[in-house]
């Protein structure tokens, strides 16, 4: 790599966030796909280096061999170690064990204006804070060392638990939060229907099977990434009430009983519902996510709900899952209930985010940058207290901006 | 058993050093890059617990290049030899003398001629001796771009025609590869008019047939019929095409 050239790029891991944080106009995209190797591994100290463009499923393919995992993983398997760090991904067990950003023992950073920096909580500690959930702005990460956790089995037991509101599945996963090794929920969200009601997983390892006697559950081929004419093979969406009814109404039935599903099933749960994307056709969907605070999940639902029984909005999918995290800089973490809702992609989505981000506004939440592709710098600075704090280290760290994306320039960061 | 894998830090060579690995092949890799060559063996070493050691050689200098090479293939009685390597420059017009020449025909030919053309006998002669070399199709008719290193992977093919008859009496097998399009950091983001193949592909294919005395093979195989189309081309017609 060139380090003089001073133009304007943005690193890109797999390319599978919900907005532009790969790519822009005038900068260079610069693929890390190829950095893509383990460079060390201690399985007494459960530690692991490798670099940046390394997918997750490729690590958990090596690291299950060991009986060995990465907490906090996001949803698919494609996605990158670089990609879930400059986004401070999460997961299904980030209750336990914090946002992706608590994994990262250290990083190896390559910025043109400063050459390679080892970054870590006790060296560089500002550099590391803002590169991890820093969206690629502070350079190029080369590598990184992650924690790992020992497996206690290869199978995760799901039993599922009905719930009647968001109110209540915050209560549950305060409760059950001890107890539990993956906690998440589903939720049926319609028209003039009691709103929220719907399921809690709660997922423990099953120590009945251990690791040795399973040895089939260990990954022998990873599922290829899926090319955008796959995602989306349709001209047109064919969700409307009457689809997602009856998608809705499958998925309630097939889970309203115990479920046993590998680890790396659970983990990569999206990578199962692969489908269920190609559905909204090339117009594509809005996720919006956000983190509700306990205090403000009531008042939040009953607007949320005043709004959907009033406009013509189809939630396709709507999901909690339980966070227990201090807030800083532009990291998506907080406490409280974070809320995912899927909705396709028309004119009056458009609105409907509007009204998300005003509800955020008025109830401190914290709405999920990664996930949305239009979300305005008013609103971060708004819900973000550190959003200029995070501006001012960062111009600092590189005042010329070289690292630059559509993100941060819609968000002037 | 044991292999050489020289440019196996990138491209289809990488791919081949992986593949090797997974069936746990001892294994040297060879590159001018000493970062990548410690990096990808280290990588090899610990994902397939594969015994790979590396060499930093550097193919513009043909003869510190094959001594080297060759004393190792001697020492380790390295009898599977992939060579693909290659370099090539956008300045590569044949209409002015650029120090890039000389490389890029050292690179493309002539280290891999004086490193195969001087192989200790012992491993010229053993029966399980594969020779891999990797052409292009680039040098199926001489155009107005890539002119030196058309020109030496030209050299280079005929190179392992005589190889092949050279080491077929003792039971070795010289293969030669002329590859399509094969998605790298050239192809990366380009739009072109055949799809390109993946390394990896290219690289399970090679280890596929090791043993079969393929000569010449076109890898995608319809690059033949577009390469005969090219050759049989009336000059006038010819002179007027842009790629």
């Amino acid at each position: 790599m060139d380090s003089s050239v001073e133009n304007n790029r943005i690193p890109r891991g797999a390319g599978l966030s919900y907005c532009a944080a790969s790519f822009n106009k005038k900068s260079t995209s610069v693929s890390h796909l190829l950095l893509n190797r383990i460079i060390n591994f201690s399985e007494d100290e459960m530690i692991i280096e490798a670099e940046a463009g390394i997918r997750l499923g490729q690590l958990f393919q090596f690291l299950s061999k060991f009986e060995l995992y990465i907490a906090s993983q996001p949803g698919h398997s494609s996605i990158t170690l670089g990609g879930c760090i400059a986004a401070n991904t999460h997961g299904k067990d980030s209750f336990q064990k914090g946002s992706f950003s608590n994994q990262v023992e250290s990083i190896k950073l390559f910025h043109p204006s400063h050459g390679i920096i080892e970054a870590s909580r006790y060296t560089h500690p500002d550099i590391f804070e803002l590169t991890c959930g820093g969206f690629g702005l502070t350079g190029h990460i080369l590598s990184a060392k992650v924690k790992l956790n020992r497996f206690k089995s290869y199978i995760v037991n799901t039993s599922p638990e009905e719930t009647q509101g968001l109110d209540y599945t915050m209560k549950f996963f305060e409760e059950n939060s001890r107890n539990n090794d993956f906690m998440y929920s589903w939720h049926d969200i319609r028209k003039n229907k009691d709103f929220g009601v719907g399921i809690i997983f709660n997922g423990k390892f099953d120590k009945s099977i251990t690791a040795k006697n399973n040895s089939e559950h260990l990954i022998s081929k990873l599922n290829p990434p899926q090319s955008i004419k796959i995602r989306s093979p349709l001209p047109f969406g064919i969700f409307n009430s009457f689809t997602r009814f009856g998608i809705n109404t499958v998925f309630s039935l097939k889970n309203s009983s115990k479920i046993q599903n590998s680890l790396y099933k659970t983990i990569y749960a999206a990578e199962n519902f692969d489908y269920y994307f190609s559905l909204f056709g090339t117009k594509g969907f809005h996720e919006y996510q956000v983190i509700i605070p306990p205090t403000a999940i009531s008042y939040f639902a009953r607007e949320l709900k005043k709004y959907i029984d009033q406009n013509k909005i189809l939630i396709t999918l709507c999901s909690c899952k339980y966070f227990s995290e201090k807030r800083s800089l532009l990291r998506f973490r907080a406490d409280g209930l974070c809320l995912s809702l899927n909705f396709p992609r028309n004119a009056a989505s458009d609105k409907f985010c509007v009204f998300l981000d005003a509800l955020c506004i008025d109830t401190g939440s914290l709405p999920n940058i990664i996930k949305d592709s239009r979300i305005t710098k008013r609103t971060i600075d708004l819900c973000y207290p550190e959003a200029d704090f995070f501006r001012e280290r960062l111009h600092n760290f590189d005042p010329k901006h070289i690292f630059r994306s559509e993100l941060s320039d819609r968000l002037d960061l | 058993m044991r292999a050489i894998v020289i440019g196996g830090t990138s491209g289809v060579g990488r791919s081949i050093s992986e593949l090797l690995s997974e069936k746990k092949i001892p294994l040297t890799i060879v590159s001018s890059d000493h970062d990548e060559l410690e990096r990808l063996s280290r990588h090899l070493q610990i994902t397939h617990e594969n015994e790979v050691d590396f060499l930093k050689s550097d193919a513009r200098s043909p003869k510190e290049f094959s001594l080297a090479i060759n004393h190792l293939i001697s020492q380790k009685r390295i009898n599977l030899i992939f060579l693909p390597m290659g370099a090539s420059s956008e300045y590569d017009n044949g209409c002015s003398p650029h120090k890039n020449d000389t490389d890029i025909f050292n690179i493309n030919f002539l280290s891999i001629f004086y490193l195969l053309n001087s192989l200790p006998p012992e491993i010229r002669m053993m029966n399980s001796l594969r020779v891999v070399g990797f052409g292009s199709i680039a040098s199926s008719r001489g155009r107005d771009k890539n002119v030196m290193y058309s020109s030496a992977k030209g050299a280079l093919r005929i190179y392992f025609q005589s190889l092949r008859r050279l080491i077929y009496p003792h039971g070795g097998i010289a293969q030669f590869y002329i590859l399509g399009y094969v998605k790298s950091r050239q192809t990366y983001g380009k739009k072109l008019k055949f799809p390109a193949a993946s390394p990896h592909q290219v690289a399970k294919k090679i280890l596929n047939n090791l043993d079969n005395d393929l000569g010449e093979c076109y890898y995608p195989k319809y690059w033949a019929l577009i390469v005969f189309v090219i050759k049989v081309l009336p000059w006038k017609i010819f002179r007027q095409m842009k790629f």
